[in-house]
């Protein structure tokens, strides 16, 4: 886990990297604007200095000794190499002390520990950047807390709210259903008809609200899968007929051409998967003209499935192709064809389609149609690495 | 009052069938008790776990109907009273709630239930298409 932050953090840096802000100069004016009192620089100055003034004697000395004879250059020539060593070495570890404290300071926020302790003893410069750089830290930690606040606060909500919701929903589910069934007693045409469009409303609702859950979860990283063995092409017999209330109302025409064998079994969640058709085909459905036809077709090339749903309706604008995939977001000619949507349909089947190790796309040009296509793994190796991976239960919506 | 309407041979085979729903909201109730009575299942009801537990030790049925969110004590608590009594615990207990998210399906399935039914999912035909898959599956 600490790498994954560890490489979203260095991303975040590089992009920073490339905003072009002047850059903060550290090298030049310290010794010139501080010269005096307990400063760093002054430190840096008073050791360079003492440095300086040692090596001065040394060279003296050494010139004395070489005229007066009292020692061989080459001895003098080490004592002055050792002088130059030592105080090389304390200028390296006074100034790189401090750096190295921040850095390894650093490196701990980095890996998400919020706590670091800084001592604040030192009254210099470097004293002063410690103060800030743990301000910087204080905040960075408090801008967290709240994002991990707020998220769960959001969560709540969200599932509060779907729960809420859901019971007078399935009251009213099961009301209607009773009365459609005929058993609260004989109904007309007429009765059934509305009955049957309230019935139609209501799913919509309780379909929306299990959008935002999915929504929820899905960002929450709480998805849950449940993968099994199915046979693939009775999943999307299941959703062409369950697209088939929608396809009447609009007067379009489904047809599923299958080029893969009937039985083909494949390792997946069946309602997650039926889901993420559903929301494909219904949109194709939905944006299809009176008379078109929607073409479902599904094909087995090299141990890969390929599921495409092509229709020839209102087809999505080159400029927002781009955005399809994101959540909430409705194409314009989509949302002036018909106001009804939530933009959330294409991103979860996305999500789905991709955590069955598959790949998502489409063609479209605006007036003409739209294809969507998506790949769903058919091989052993993907079966065996999903059953290791087996979660025991998903979320049975 | 409900059983003259009801076909004959579906009471016939579902008539010693005997079920207990454990179910806060009065409406909801009402609705699948009406099904399930249609379908010729004997059906008790109980609004709270307590209740639910005291119908139950009472006459122990062929399959009970259980909510989560309760007054008092919750579905989950009502899984391990029965799971705890000799009586009770070879009972199918179907849960019947509005949760299902994973974490509240798989507490319910360790505490022993034996399916998980979303209320907005199912309608109350595929509920009871359910129990008698269920009932078939443990009693045929």
């Amino acid at each position: 886990m600490g790498s994954t932050v560890y490489s979203r953090r260095m991303e975040s840096t590089s992009e920073k990297k490339i905003n072009p802000q002047e850059p903060i100069v550290t090298h030049k004016d310290a010794l010139w604007t501080v010269l005096f009192g307990r400063s760093f620089a002054v430190r840096v100055f008073l050791y360079v200095f003492l440095g300086l003034g040692v090596l001065g004697f040394g060279v003296g000395f050494f010139a004395q000794v070489v005229a007066g004879g009292y020692m061989t250059p080459g001895t003098a020539g080490l004592m002055g190499a050792g002088a130059v060593f030592f105080l090389a070495f304390l200028l390296a570890y006074v100034i790189t002390r401090p750096i190295l404290a921040l850095a390894k300071a650093a490196q701990r926020i980095m890996e998400g520990d919020s706590s670091v302790l800084i001592d604040l003893k030192r009254r210099d410069e470097i004293g002063q950047l410690f103060r800030f750089f743990k301000g910087t830290a204080k905040n960075v930690s408090d801008n967290h807390e709240r994002e991990i606040a707020l998220s769960q606060i959001k969560s709540q909500f969200v599932t509060v709210a779907a729960h809420q919701l859901r019971t007078p929903l399935s009251a009213l589910k099961w009301s209607l259903r009773l009365m459609l069934d005929g058993d609260m007693g004989e109904i007309n045409e007429k009765q059934r008809e509305f009955l049957g469009q309230s019935y139609q409303t209501n799913e919509h609702i309780i379909h929306l609200i299990n959008d935002f859950l999915d929504i929820s979860r899905i960002e929450e990283g709480r998805f849950g899968f449940q993968f099994q063995k199915i046979r693939i092409l009775d999943t999307i017999q299941k959703v062409v007929d369950a697209s088939m209330a929608q396809a009447i109302i609009r007067g379009v025409r489904v047809s599923f051409i299958k080029e893969a064998p009937a039985d083909l079994e494949i390792i997946a969640d069946e309602s997650r998967m039926f889901t993420a058709m559903i929301n494909i085909l219904d949109n194709a459905v939905r944006y299809s003209n009176a008379g078109d036809e929607v073409v479902v077709h599904v094909a087995l090339t090299h141990g890969k499935l390929e599921i495409s749903t092509t229709d020839s309706g209102i087809g999505i604008p080159l400029a927002e192709q781009s955005k399809i995939f994101s959540r909430f977001y409705r194409a314009s000619n989509a949302i002036h064809q018909q106001t009804e949507g939530s933009g959330l349909g294409l991103f979860i089947a996305k999500n789905i389609i991709e955590r069955h190790g598959g790949t998502i796309g489409f063609t479209s040009e605006e007036q003409k149609g739209a294809t969507v296509f998506f790949t769903l793994p058919a091989t052993d190796d993907f079966i065996k690495k999903q059953e290791k991976s087996y979660q025991p239960m998903g979320e049975v919506m | 009052m409900i059983k003259v309407s009801l076909p004959t041979a579906r009471a016939v085979e579902n008539s010693s069938v005997k079920l207990v729903i454990v179910e806060d909201d009065k409406f909801l109730r009402d609705l699948i008790v009406r099904k399930l009575s249609s379908e010729g299942f004997l059906v008790k009801e109980a609004q709270t776990g307590e209740e639910g537990l005291e119908v139950l030790r009472e006459d122990p049925p062929q399959l009970i109907l259980l909510d989560i969110l309760l007054p008092g004590m919750s579905g989950y608590e009502v899984l391990e009273a029965i799971q705890k009594d000799e009586k009770l615990k070879s009972i199918p207990v179907v849960m019947l709630s509005n949760l299902g998210q994973k974490e509240e399906v798989e507490r319910a399935e360790l505490l022993g239930a034996k399916d998980f039914l979303i209320k907005a999912k199912y309608t109350p035909g595929e509920i009871v298409t359910r129990i008698k898959e269920i009932l078939g599956e443990l009693y045929m």
